[in-house]
This record gives C-alpha cells, structure tokens and sequence, in this order.
C-alpha cells in the first residue's frame, strides 16, 4: 500500500512538470500565432486597406486557439459599437481570451485598440510594427527558455513529488 | 428601414431617447456639436434634443459605428468633409489631417451633422408635365445646402423613368439611390442605372460606353472635375440633369465655375427651389 501511495505521488509531481511544461508550450503556440495575426493584419492594412471587421473575420479564420477566440469574440462584438468604444472592446477581449500573455506583452496588444482604425493607415501600421517587434522579442525569448523550462518543469516535478515519497516512507 | 430610424440606428443610446421625441416631426438633420445638447434641424430651424450634452466620445462611437471602427475606409469621403452611411450622409468637423499639402481626413471631430433624406413623391409633378410636355430638356436644379435639391432630383429622375426614358444616375455620395448590397432604397423608377461611390468624372465615362442611356442625372456638381464630367456627356446626344449649391440664378454667375457651367450651355432649365420643409417652391426658368 505503501508503494503504491508513493508511485501515485511520484505521478502526479510528473504530471504537474508536464502541465507546466505544457502551457509553456501553449505560450509559445499562442506568441507565434499572435505574431502571424499581427503581420496578417498589418499586411492586409497596407494592401487592400480592409476594415476592422472585414480584418477580424479572416484572422478568426486563420488563426488557432486563444488568438481565434480572441478575434471569434471581438467579431461578434462590432454589433456593440454605437454603444462601447473599439478600443474598449478590444481591450476586454484581450484580457479576456489572450490570457497566455504576461502583462506588458498584455499592454503592448491593448495599446493597439486606441489607434487601430481611428487614425491614418500609417499611423496604425506603424502601431502595428512597434508591438509586432515586441512580440517577436518575447517569441524569441521564449523559444529559447522553452527546452530549459520544459527540462525544469519535469524535473523539479518529478525530484520533489521523489522527495516526498521517500519522506512519506 | 426609414431615414429617420438609420439615423437613430448610429446614434449612442444616450442621445436616441432624445432624439426619438422628434420622430413626428420628422427633422431634414439630427446636429451634434461637442459641449452642446444635440439638436434636430426642423422646417429649416435647430431644435434642442432633451438630454445630455454630445461628448467627445460621443461622436468617435458614432463613427465607429459608421465605419466598423475603420475609419482609413472612409478616407476618401472624410477628405471631402463626409461619410455616406446607409444612404444617409453624415457632415463633419474637426481638425483636419494634411499630409503632402493634401487634406487626408480629420481627427479630434468637433461636429457631426446627420442628414436624413426624404421620399417626397409627387412633390414637382406639376413642375415635370410643364417643362417636360415635349420631352426632355436638360436641367438645373439649384437651391441653398439642404434646400431640397436631392429630394427633387430624385423626384424627376423617377418619374422621367417611369414614362419611359432610359436614366443613368451618377450617385458619389450614394444619397440619391441610398443604394445597400446594389439594392436603391429609393424609388429611382422602373428605367434607372444606378452608379454609386464613383467620382462623376469616371462614372460619366462607364455610362456612356456601357449602358446606353438616353438622361445621366448627377447630385451637387461642385468641383472643376464635376464640370469635366458634364462637359463629357454634353455633345453626345445624351441628356443632362443636375443640381448645384446656390440660392438663385444671380448667384450661380457669382461663382466662377458655375459660371462656366452656365456659359458651356448645356443646360435648357434651371429650376431654383426656395423654402424650407413643407413649404418649398419650384421655379422653373427657361434659359
């Protein structure tokens, strides 16, 4: 009974190393896709200078997981303009379904609410490359502390749920 | 949907309960200045909408909503000091944006002025059989800004239609078909092709080679490229019904393009329409 007890132990410290390591991996999926979203959209202004709407819809389309919630909801929010402010809108969406980002990366995405579509075409692109350039610096980051952080996860998990086993025994 | 409810389909929720008192009244403008109370232009005179004064906020949420918050959409019309919205169009002021010498836009908006047009059918149908009675001769409209000018223009584009002539309209600023997915909102008549949100000039040219039509009618010729337009349809068999900003015949020689509308020829009519609301008169003067 014992033995069992501390095989049980030791599987969830390696579960809980694998969780971690598993919304780092989460973390990382959701910067490259927001990066993609970003220069999507940042490509789409320049060319064919789409409307925010018309923007969203297609990102919603191409993107993946948080960041195809995030522009899902904000679609379906365009009906409460009149009555909120886009800023506003964007800014509750974020911090509602970009959750994997920390928070100035958190900030960074906000600030874009106040002059996408609000000023000239220019203005927003050059928006657009300030927080795309500090998104790409965090996606780099964590590329690189990615196998660390996975190796740590697993590891601290494992060693201590071990420790505690062999305590317990 | 009405004008008057697309009008209260972009205003905050705030100022439609005021405004929605007016319905009756049926206001030609609904007029918001920042720091004021809003107003609703009736029968050519401002009246306040109870409620709150109109908030910077107030008037970005209504573009917002005109625009889908994209107001880089709208850049073309905003250089021209308007956005078309569901046929409506929405006048503003505000700080404007010069890039390369050229105004682009504007930003920190000041006022907006939502102009809900009207469907007067059979307001000039005397007018049309006296001057029309041996067929069509081109015209002028002409009258003060928000005069009535589109109203009529409408007016004799349907019914010159439904008896049978073949009517291009040049629509730029999409208030005389108010046109949504190609579908005119207006009654334009059974014998009409609409163009809307191309500059006259271009739109004169696509009606010429590709639709055959025996009248193109235009809305406020206002620029030296609007008399381009007019002097390409001119001399080609084709008739011309048109309208331009002024009170009197006396005023158009004062303005030296349409002074030059005026010495091209072109047109047999000018009507000059005078009044306001229900009390509007229809001149018509043979030149």
């Amino acid at each position: 009974m014992r033995w069992l007890g501390a095989i049980l132990i030791v599987l969830a410290g390696l579960c809980s190393g694998a969780i971690y390591s598993g919304e780092k991996k989460q973390r990382l999926r959701g910067l490259e896709d927001i990066c993609a979203a970003l220069e999507l959209m940042s490509g789409e202004l320049q060319t064919r200078l789409s409307s925010l709407p018309e923007l969203c819809n297609e990102l919603k389309d191409r993107s993946e997981g948080a960041v195809q919630i995030f522009f899902g909801n904000l679609s379906k929010s365009f009906n409460r303009l009149g009555e909120t402010e886009f800023s506003s809108l964007w800014d509750e969406n974020a911090r509602e379904n970009l959750k994997i980002l920390n928070d100035e990366e958190l900030r960074q995405v906000s600030s874009l609410g106040k002059v996408l579509g609000r000023c000239e075409v220019e203005r927003q692109l050059e928006a657009l490359t300030s927080v795309i350039s500090y998104m790409r610096t965090s996606l780099e980051n964590a590329r690189k502390t990615y196998p660390q952080e996975k190796k740590l996860g697993l590891g601290v998990g494992t060693a201590a749920a071990l420790l505690l086993a062999l305590v317990l025994l | 949907m009405d004008g008057f409810n697309r009008a209260m389909y972009m205003l905050p929720p705030e100022i439609r309960q005021g405004a929605e008192a007016f319905r009756e009244a049926a206001p030609e403008e609904i007029r918001l200045r920042q720091g004021r109370r809003p107003t609703a232009l009736i029968n050519g005179k401002e009246q306040e909408i109870y409620g709150t004064e109109v908030t910077a906020s107030d008037i970005e949420r209504i573009l917002e909503k005109i625009t889908g918050a994209s107001l880089h959409t709208a850049a073309p019309a905003m250089s021209e000091g308007y956005i078309s919205f569901m046929g409506l169009r929405v006048g503003l002021c505000g700080e404007g944006i010069i890039h390369n010498k050229e105004l682009k836009g504007f930003k920190n908006f000041s006022s907006l002025s939502i102009r809900i047009p009207k469907e007067c059918k059979g307001v000039c149908d005397s007018l049309i059989d006296e001057m029309y009675f041996r067929g069509f001769k081109n015209t002028l409209l002409i009258s003060r800004p928000g005069g009535g000018k589109t109203t009529a223009l409408r007016e004799i584009i349907r019914k010159l239609s439904n008896s049978g002539y073949r009517i291009g309209v040049l629509d730029e600023r999409n208030e005389l078909g108010a046109s949504e997915g190609g579908k005119p909102q207006f009654d334009l008549g059974l014998h009409t092709d609409l163009i809307s949100s191309v500059p006259k000039a271009s739109g004169a040219m696509m009606l010429l080679k590709g639709m055959n039509e025996e009248i193109i009618a235009m809305d406020e010729i206002s620029s030296a490229r609007d008399i381009s337009a007019l002097s390409q349809i001119c001399g080609c068999g084709v008739g011309v019904l048109a309208s331009a900003h002024a009170a009197s015949k006396d005023e158009l020689y004062m303005r030296p393009l349409y002074r030059r509308v005026l010495e091209l020829a072109v047109f047999r009519y000018i009507v000059t329409i005078s009044g306001s609301g229900t009390k509007r008169k229809y001149t018509a003067e043979r030149i």
